[in-house]
């Protein structure tokens, strides 16, 4: 079972992580970029994101689980900022 | 190639206090646009020296790394009014006169990973903000739980500080620069040098989105060669009774070198959501008179604005006093160390170029 994941950062950066249940990175993916990585059935997972700008930014998230899982249902993420900005987002879950 | 397109309302208003006693030290470190080395809207103008003469031609390549390293490699070129071309590199003779060519290294740290004491105070907020609003777990973000959250869901966030990055930069420039001069007061006898000078910088930023402000500090270091002042020759020009004037400097330029470091803040003030104060203050000690300065420009003067984007701020008033001598352990009298200006320059980036 694999997460996949894709990104895009227009004007601002973005960081995404895929992190084990003790906090490890397993998954590092930076502005406009994507990767994948191995995840074990019935273990649980944090998937976080990060981003920054000092200018107005766009970016979007595309992240998966294959084969499909409930416990990861697709995840498409759009969001602009219209100035300097920094936010983020986090999540647990069990594939 | 591309050339600066400086606002054609381009001015700087000098209203000093005491502009007569405005001396070498004051020029050197006060400057109204920029404090630092830093690569930014700000310092990159370097027009204190050439509004008068000129423009400047310039050319930037930039490449970035996945990694966050962006390396960049810079012609500037000084052009005088009306020339319609710059020429930085001829191939047969070198790096033309008045070119500088630098070469820029940036790199940009930056692990905001969060605690779990952290993410586990997020779930609870945006469980309760994803289950009340509807909104997919996966797409709440902190920024909407802030805007559009309960007290209770806000209350998970309190002094939850995002970790900003950190910006390192190292440039480094060489710069030609040619001089006229006599070293013979009898013949007159014009020489012609070039001077290849060498200069560099070190930054590393901090900067805030929250807080609309900028922690700098940087350290430069230059190669100059001043030459003396010109004396003027009138001499009669053949049988008639017509004079020629020609100025000469007498001597060989002097080399100099300064070394300068500085601590500067940047600190924007909104009002409805937008810029109407920026401070700027700057510690700053320049090894060319060894003297600490202090500068703080205040930019409150709004940008021409000719569309719906906001242009920022590009003027106001800054004052400064120079300050300690770190030699004779001596602080300038007032009269002598302070300064004043009004000025109006290009708009002002709190995060520059970030």
């Amino acid at each position: 079972m694999t997460i996949d994941i894709n990104t895009t950062a227009t004007n601002g950066h973005l960081l995404v992580y895929v992190l084990n249940s003790n906090g490890g990175q397993m998954l590092t993916i930076r502005d406009s970029g994507s990767g994948s990585c191995m995840l074990v059935p019935g273990k649980k997972y944090r998937f976080e994101w990060h981003t920054w700008s000092a200018t107005p930014a766009e970016y979007a998230i595309d992240a998966s689980v294959n084969p499909s899982s409930p416990g990861f249902p697709p995840l498409h993420f759009d969001v602009r900022y219209a100035t300097a900005d920094e936010d983020f987002g986090t999540f647990e879950f069990t594939a | 190639m591309k050339r600066i397109a400086l606002p054609t309302f381009f001015f700087v208003v000098f209203a000093n206090i005491s502009y007569s006693q405005v001396d070498e030290a004051k020029s050197l470190t006060f400057t109204p646009y920029g404090n630092s080395g830093v690569s930014n809207i700000i310092s990159n103008l370097s027009l204190s020296s050439t509004f008068n003469a000129g423009q400047n031609a310039k050319a930037e390549l930039k490449y970035t790394t996945e990694k966050w390293e962006t390396y960049g490699l810079t012609v500037d070129q000084k052009i005088n009014e009306g020339t319609k071309k710059a020429t930085p590199l001829d191939l047969l003779n070198g790096i033309a006169s008045g070119t500088k060519i630098g070469i820029n290294f940036q790199k940009m740290y930056w692990d905001p990973q969060l605690s779990l004491n952290k993410a586990q105070l997020f779930d609870r907020a945006a469980d309760s903000y994803s289950s009340r609003t509807n909104v997919d777990r996966g797409t709440v973000t902190r920024n909407e739980i802030l805007k559009n959250g309960t007290d209770e869901e806000k209350r998970f966030l309190k002094g939850f500080a995002t970790k900003s990055p950190i910006f390192f930069n190292i440039q480094g420039f060489l710069e030609q620069t040619s001089f006229s001069f006599s070293t013979d007061s009898i013949s007159l006898s014009e020489q012609n040098v070039n001077y290849m000078t060498p200069s560099a910088s070190a930054s590393v930023m901090f900067p805030s989105i929250a807080k609309s402000s900028m922690w700098v500090l940087s350290y430069s270091y230059a190669e100059n060669y001043a030459e003396g002042s010109a004396v003027s020759f009138s001499s009669p020009f053949g049988s008639t009774s017509n004079y020629v004037n020609k100025d000469i400097t007498f001597g060989r330029p002097v080399k100099s070198y300064n070394h300068k470091a500085t601590i500067e803040y940047r600190k924007g003030f909104l009002s409805n959501d937008q810029l109407s104060v920026v401070i700027n203050p700057a510690l700053s000690w320049g090894s060319v008179n060894n003297l600490i300065s202090l500068t703080l420009p205040i930019y409150f003067i709004q940008a021409a604005n000719t569309d719906e984007n906001v242009r920022g701020l590009q003027g106001g008033f800054t004052v400064g006093y120079s300050g300690f001598n770190t030699d004779s352990k001596k602080f300038t009298s007032f009269s002598d160390g302070f300064g004043a200006q009004l000025f109006i320059t290009a708009p002002f980036n709190i995060f520059g170029d970030l």
